[in-house]
């Protein structure tokens, strides 16, 4: 099996340490270049496959400028078979439909029979590149991945997606697919140093994007986040002091007055029992044998 | 300008147990919201299963007509219906929830019908151009994002950052469009297996749909089977304090408050807590909120929806009896 991973190096804002507000207080060293933890995630996961099954091919491909070369070294010496880098200079530039483009010229070129990347980039939060990929390329996809299991027979996936509220969906299809994971598919293996100093060794393909392809989206500006909109403090007179200082610390919202919201029973008798009730059935709660 | 619908705004909604939920509602007032401003109208489209007197619920929440538009719980499907529906009355604006349903969809539907999306908006600005904001580097920064061109526009909206509150109230009924199929079979790849339910007991507690809490004042070693039998019993998970997991009768994951977990359950249950701020920042989201305290005094009755003076260790064992009780009638 041939398996493709497209990992993205990203610039992620780990701190904002800088004095100046105009320059959204970004401070030298708070951008660092690394290679998206989502896409680690992915590489290890492609990596595991290949440890079950060793006949397995691994590319990874990554689009970018220079900074992600120490990225495609890195993804060599934890396993990866061959390195491609797909060269832009200009490629923050780009909206997730472009860069869906460029790789999907780039996987059609290698070849493949499963493609794994990352949920989503930790630097613009998207989560479309992957979907785009495929659907460009015209193959399946499914989202949010925390367990891939290769069908015995070779031909086909089945893949373990987390939805809302904790439960879990499991999907089955046939080779070629694309899987996007969440990060905590796999913890990344740490490369040896030996393993490090022999990837820098090893040859990256190199390929230029000629002409960028149009964006959909364009990005106008970046902001600080502005303030949650917050009730105007009514501050209760009747209130003592502490309790009025209180209340401004926790944004000024209005403390909901005790003896007319809360409808306030004593004991154990039925009539709290029949009022618990009430309120769980009213929430949806369905009740099982224990 | 053709009276077509070039301002109206639409919302997916996925009709879940039959009834529209808070983020539905939420999403339905962002809608109506950005629909007044665009001078359009409000649809919902409801890709599969039917809301239970949809005309009114819609019609309460805001929307002015609504499309059961069929495609179930299919993504690929789904998305392949919409598509062409979209195609057919080009609204101004789609926009549904970013969770799990909405997330994998939407993307699906805006590769098959060539039109742009953001993700993840926690606020869009409507006037002559359409400028969506999201949350980039983990929320550090907010980017605002426009697609040139004017056409349909796609996007998910956090359902953190929705209007709380109750829908304006403007009573009225939404109309039902019939939606043409063109009878085309469509072809899906993906094959789904199977959907798992989570164990309360497991579930990420800050996931969980209804949590029983306990505090210091109950929260003794030996008492902690009668606390998981009743969340067993109303498949809740069970959650604590600080204090509570201070002592050892919590895993630290089991945590609530400025220090754990925040909850987003629509039901807790909490027991022995005195209510401190620390732990109350862990429960603002809760829908409904019960407290169980012997002190009449507690702080945790201020933010309560039913306050009970009475000592847990005793009012739990026979809510489980009640509800074990209710089980087997509704079982016979």
């Amino acid at each position: 099996m041939k398996i493709l991973v497209c990992a993205k190096t990203v610039r992620y804002l780990r701190a904002q340490t800088g004095a100046d507000p105009r320059q959204l207080n970004i401070g030298p060293g708070d951008l660092v270049d690394m290679l998206n933890p989502h896409d680690d995630a992915a590489l290890e996961a492609a990596l595991r496959i290949k440890d079950e099954a060793p006949e397995t091919e691994i590319s990874v491909v990554s689009l970018g400028g220079a900074s992600a070369e120490a990225g495609l070294r890195r993804a060599l010496a934890m396993g990866a078979d061959q390195a491609c880098h797909v060269f832009h200079d200009d490629f923050a530039a780009l909206d997730s439909w472009a860069a869906a483009n460029i790789l999907a010229a780039e996987a059609r070129t290698l070849g493949f029979d499963l493609i794994l990347c990352g949920q989503e980039a930790i630097d613009t939060n998207a989560g479309l590149t992957g979907p785009y990929l495929a659907a460009q390329l015209g193959i399946p996809h499914v989202s949010r991945v925390i367990a891939i299991a290769p069908a015995p027979d070779g031909g086909g996936i089945t893949a373990e997606r987390r939805l809302d509220r904790g439960d879990r969906e499991t999907v089955a299809c046939a080779a070629p697919l694309l899987l996007a994971v969440e990060r905590d598919i796999a913890r990344a293996r740490m490369p040896s140093p030996t393993a490090m100093l022999a990837a820098c060794k090893r040859p990256l393909e190199r390929r230029e994007v000629a002409e960028a392809p149009g964006n959909r989206c364009v990005t106008l500006r970046l902001a600080k986040p502005k303030a949650k909109r917050r009730a105007e403090a009514q501050l209760d007179r009747a209130l003592s002091a502490a309790d009025r200082a209180r209340l401004m610390m926790k944004g000024g919202r209005a403390a909901p007055a005790p003896a007319q919201n809360a409808a306030l029973k004593q004991g154990c008798g039925e009539d709290v029992l029949d009022a618990v009730e009430r309120m769980l059935i009213a929430a949806g709660v369905r009740v099982t044998s224990p | 300008m053709s009276g077509g619908g070039d301002r109206d705004v639409w919302v997916l909604l996925r009709a879940g147990d039959g009834g529209l939920s808070a983020a539905d509602k939420g999403l339905l007032r962002e809608g109506r919201r950005l629909a007044d401003k665009l001078g359009g109208a409000l649809a919902a489209v409801i890709p599969g299963g039917e809301i239970v007197d949809a005309e009114t619920a819609i019609g309460a929440a805001g929307g002015d007509s609504f499309f059961p538009a069929g495609g179930g719980d299919h993504p690929e499907r789904c998305a392949a219906v919409l598509a062409s529906l979209v195609q057919r009355h080009l609204p101004r604006l789609f926009l549904a929830l970013a969770d799990a349903f909405g997330a994998d969809v939407m993307p699906r539907l805006a590769a098959a019908a060539q039109l742009p999306l953001v993700t993840n908006c926690v606020d869009i600005e409507a006037s002559e151009e359409i400028i969506f904001t999201k949350a980039v580097q983990g929320g550090r920064l907010h980017a605002a994002i426009t697609a040139p061109g004017g056409g349909p526009g796609l996007a998910t909206l956090d359902p953190h950052h929705l209007p709380e509150g109750d829908a304006p109230s403007a009573a009225r009924r939404a109309e039902r469009c019939e939606v043409a199929s063109d009878g085309e079979p469509i072809d899906t790849r993906l094959d789904i297996v199977s959907r798992v339910k989570a164990a309360p007991a497991s579930v990420d507690i800050g996931e969980a749909e209804f949590v029983v809490a306990i505090g210091s004042g109950v929260a003794a070693k030996e008492n902690i089977a009668t606390y998981a039998r009743f969340a067993e019993a109303m498949g809740a998970a069970l959650g604590g304090s600080r204090p509570a997991v201070d002592s050892g009768a919590l895993p630290h994951a089991r945590q609530i408050g400025q220090t754990g977990k925040s909850l987003t359950a629509r039901l807790a249950i909490l027991c022995g807590i005195s209510g401190s701020d620390y732990f109350t920042a862990g429960i603002q989201k809760v829908g409904t909120k019960i407290a169980v305290n012997t002190d009449r005094d507690a702080p945790i009755f201020k933010s309560a929806d039913l306050a009970i003076v009475a000592d847990a260790d005793e009012l739990i064992p026979r809510l489980t009896e009640r509800l074990a009780r209710r089980a087997k009638e509704g079982g016979a």
